[in-house]
C-alpha cells in the first residue's frame, strides 16, 4: 500500500516535470523567435538545451506515463470472444516484454551515464550525462508499474488522470 | 556483402509476432531492436543511446507543440465557431448539414492536424445536430469519421514533420547523404490532395442528401454573418501563422508550432474566454498523453531503423520490389495496395515510421519520384486505415461519439472510402495534385 502511494507520488512529479519541460520549450523557443527579429539577438543555448536535454527529458517521462496508463497502442486482431486464458497470457506477455524493455533503460541508461560521466556538452557547459538522465528514471518507472501489473497487483492506474484531468473542470 | 538472414530474421519475425500478440507497438520495436542487438553483439547501451539520439532533433519539437495546440483549441469552444463558419458557407445546399461536416473538417483539420481531435471534438456537435434534422446514424457518423482524415492531410499535420523526420533517417540509412525534406513544401503539397478529398465527398453527400431527401439549414442575417466570419477567422488564422510563416521563411517549421500555441492560447483564454486559465494544466497533461504515444514510438524506431541498416534491410527490399518489376507505375500501384493493406491493421505514426525507411529508397531514390509526392502519397494511404475496421482510430472514436456500433459506422463509411479511393489514385498518378503548389510558391533555387 505504501509502495503503490510512494510510486504514484513519483509519477505524479514527473508528470510535473515533464509538462514543465514542455512549457519551458515553449516559453525559450518563442522568446528566442522575438529576440532574434525584434533584437537581432538570440539565446545561444535554446537549440540545444531544448533538443537534447528537454526533448528526451519529456520523452522518456511521458514513456512511462503511457504504461502506467496504459496508452501505448497496440494491434488488436484477437476476436472478443477468445477463452479467457488467451486474454490472460496475451496480457502477462505484455507486461513481460514490457519488465525486459524497463530493465535495460534502467540498468544500460545508468551504463550510458557512468560512461560519459565527467564529459561537458558543448553548449552551454553543462555535463553531457544530463541528456540522458531521466532514462534510467523512467525504465525503473516502467519496470515496476509492469511487474506489478505481471502479477496483477492493483496499483491504481488512474491516479494521474483523476488528479490533472479534472483541474479547472465547471462544476 | 554478407546477408546476416539470421539478424534479419530476428527483427522482423519478433516484430511481426509481437504485434500480432497484442504487445504495444513501441514495444515490440524496442525488444525485436534489443534482442538483434545482443545478436549481433551491439552494446545495449548504444540502443538506448540511439533511442535518445532519435528523439534530440530540433524539428521535431514541431510535434508537441501541434498536439499542445490540437488540445487548447479542443477545449476553448473552437469547434462549435467552425461549425458555425461552416454553415455560413454551405448550411444552405441540400443536405446543408452533411456539406458543414465536410467543410468543418476541412478547417478543423487545418487547424489541429489531427483526424481523431477532428471527429471527437467536432463530432460530438455535428453528430447529434445531424440526427435531429433525421439524417440517418450511419451516414453522419460515417461521414464524420472519412472528412475527418482531411485533417491529416491539410496542413499543418504533426504526421508531416514525422515523415520529414523519417526522411532524414531514410536517406542515411539507405548509406547515402542526409536528404532533407522541406516541411513547407509538405504544408503546400498537403493542401490540393486534401481539398481534392473533401470535394469528392462533398459531392458524394449531396448525392446522398438529394436521394434521401435531406433538408437545408437555416440561413444567416447580415450581422449574425459578420459576427461568425469574425469569430472563426480568429481561430483559422492559427494556420496562417503555420503555414504561412514557414513557407515565407520567417520561422522555422518549430519555431511556427510555438507561436501558434502562443497565439491559439491568447485567442481561446483571453478572447473566447470559454476555459479558465487553470485549465491549460489539463492541457499540458493531455498533450502528455498523445505525445507518450508519439515520442516514444520515434525513440522506438529509431533504435529499429538503426538495426535495419546495420542488416541493409532498405537495400534488399528495394532489390526484392525491383526484382518483381520496375515498371514504375505497377510499383506504384504495389505499394498503394500494400500500405491500404498496413493501414488497416496498423496506426498511423508507427507506419509513417516504419516504412519510410524501407520504401523511400525505391521509389525516390531509385526510381526518381519526388519525396514531398511520396509523402503526400504515403500519408494519405495511410490515413484511409484510421478510418477502416478493425484498428482505424477514428472509427472507434467516431463510433462512440456518435453512440453506434463499429460494424454500424463502417457501413455508414463505405460510400466515402471510394470517395478517398479515387483522391489516392489520382494523387498516386498525378504528381502535379501535389506538386504545383509547392513548385509554384517554393521553387528550387
Amino acid at each position: 500500500m505504501k509502495i503503490r502511494g510512494v510510486f504514484n507520488a513519483i509519477h505524479f512529479i514527473s508528470a510535473i516535470l515533464a509538462s514543465i519541460c514542455l512549457a519551458f520549450q515553449l516559453v525559450i523557443i518563442s522568446t528566442n523567435v522575438i529576440m532574434r527579429y525584434f533584437f537581432a539577438s538570440g539565446i545561444s543555448w535554446m537549440e540545444e538545451i531544448s533538443s537534447n536535454v528537454l526533448m528526451t527529458a519529456f520523452t522518456f517521462l511521458s514513456m512511462a506515463i503511457g504504461v502506467k496508463l496504459d496508452l501505448h497502442i497496440n494491434v488488436n486482431l484477437i476476436p472478443k470472444r477468445a477463452p479467457q486464458w488467451i486474454t490472460t497470457v496475451l496480457y502477462k506477455l505484455k507486461y513481460l516484454v514490457l519488465a525486459v524493455i524497463g530493465f535495460v533503460l534502467f540498468y544500460y541508461g545508468i551504463l550510458l551515464i557512468m560512461g560519459i560521466k565527467g564529459s561537458i556538452a558543448s553548449l552551454p557547459s553543462l555535463p553531457a550525462s544530463l541528456q540522458f538522465i531521466v532514462i534510467p528514471l523512467a525504465g525503473f518507472l516502467i519496470l515496476f508499474d509492469s511487474i506489478m501489473s505481471l502479477f496483477g497487483v492493483v496499483k491504481d492506474d488512474q491516479y494521474l488522470d483523476r488528479k490533472f484531468m479534472t483541474v479547472g473542470e465547471k462544476k | 556483402m554478407i546477408v546476416d538472414s539470421i539478424g534479419i530474421t530476428l527483427l522482423l519475425s519478433i516484430f511481426g509476432v509481437l504485434v500480432l500478440l497484442r504487445v504495444p507497438i513501441t514495444f515490440c520495436l524496442a525488444i525485436s531492436a534489443i534482442i538483434t542487438g545482443i545478436y549481433l553483439n551491439v552494446p545495449l547501451e548504444a540502443i538506448v543511446k540511439v533511442m535518445a539520439d532519435g528523439v534530440m532533433n530540433f524539428s521535431l519539437l514541431a510535434i508537441p507543440f501541434f498536439i499542445i495546440m490540437g488540445e487548447i483549441m479542443n477545449e476553448g469552444g473552437i469547434a462549435q465557431r467552425i461549425v458555425n463558419l461552416a454553415n455560413l458557407f454551405v448550411g444552405r445546399l441540400p443536405g446543408g448539414l452533411a456539406m458543414v461536416n465536410v467543410m468543418d473538417s476541412m478547417f478543423f483539420g487545418g487547424i489541429s492536424g489531427s483526424a481523431v481531435a477532428d471527429v471527437s471534438s467536432l463530432g460530438s456537435i455535428v453528430i447529434p445536430m445531424m440526427k435531429k434534422q433525421g439524417y440517418d446514424d450511419e451516414f453522419a457518423v460515417g461521414l464524420t469519421i472519412c472528412s475527418a482524415c482531411q485533417g491529416v492531410i491539410i496542413p499543418p499535420s504533426h504526421n508531416m514533420i514525422i515523415y520529414a523526420f523519417a526522411v532524414g533517417t531514410a536517406s542515411q540509412l539507405a548509406g547515402g547523404q542526409l536528404l532533407v525534406v522541406s516541411v513547407g513544401k509538405l504544408f503546400l503539397g498537403g493542401y490540393a490532395p486534401g481539398i481534392l478529398m473533401g470535394i469528392t465527398m462533398l459531392i458524394i453527400s449531396l448525392i446522398i442528401a438529394i436521394r434521401r431527401k435531406y433538408p437545408r439549414g437555416k440561413g444567416y442575417t447580415l450581422r449574425e454573418g459578420l459576427v461568425i466570419l469574425l469569430d472563426g477567422a480568429l481561430a483559422m488564422f492559427t494556420a496562417l501563422i503555420v503555414v504561412g510563416g514557414v513557407i515565407i521563411g520567417i520561422f522555422t517549421a518549430t519555431e511556427a508550432a510555438a507561436f501558434a500555441v502562443i497565439y491559439a492560447f491568447i485567442v481561446t483564454f483571453f478572447i473566447y474566454r470559454e476555459a479558465p486559465l487553470i485549465r491549460f494544466v489539463k492541457i499540458l497533461y493531455s498533450s502528455l498523453k498523445t505525445l507518450a504515444i508519439v515520442m516514444s514510438l520515434i525513440a522506438a524506431a529509431s533504435a529499429y531503423g538503426y538495426l535495419l541498416s546495420r542488416l541493409q534491410v532498405p537495400r534488399l527490399t528495394t532489390e526484392f520490389l525491383l526484382s518483381i518489376t520496375d515498371n514504375y507505375y505497377l510499383l506504384l500501384l504495389l505499394v498503394n495496395i500494400m500500405l491500404l493493406i498496413l493501414g488497416c491493421i496498423m496506426d498511423m505514426a508507427p507506419l509513417i515510421l516504419i516504412c519510410t525507411p524501407i520504401l523511400f529508397p525505391v521509389l525516390v531514390l531509385k526510381m526518381g519520384m519526388d519525396p514531398v509526392h511520396f509523402g503526400i502519397m504515403l500519408l494519405l494511404n495511410l490515413c484511409i486505415g484510421l478510418c477502416t475496421p478493425p484498428v482505424g482510430s477514428a472509427l472507434f472514436v467516431g463510433s462512440a461519439v456518435g453512440k453506434i456500433s463499429i460494424e454500424r459506422a463502417s457501413r455508414g463509411c463505405i460510400p466515402f472510402y471510394i470517395s478517398m479511393f479515387i483522391t489516392l489514385m489520382l494523387v498516386t498518378y498525378i504528381p502535379a495534385i501535389t506538386m504545383t503548389l509547392p513548385n509554384l510558391l517554393m521553387p528550387v533555387k
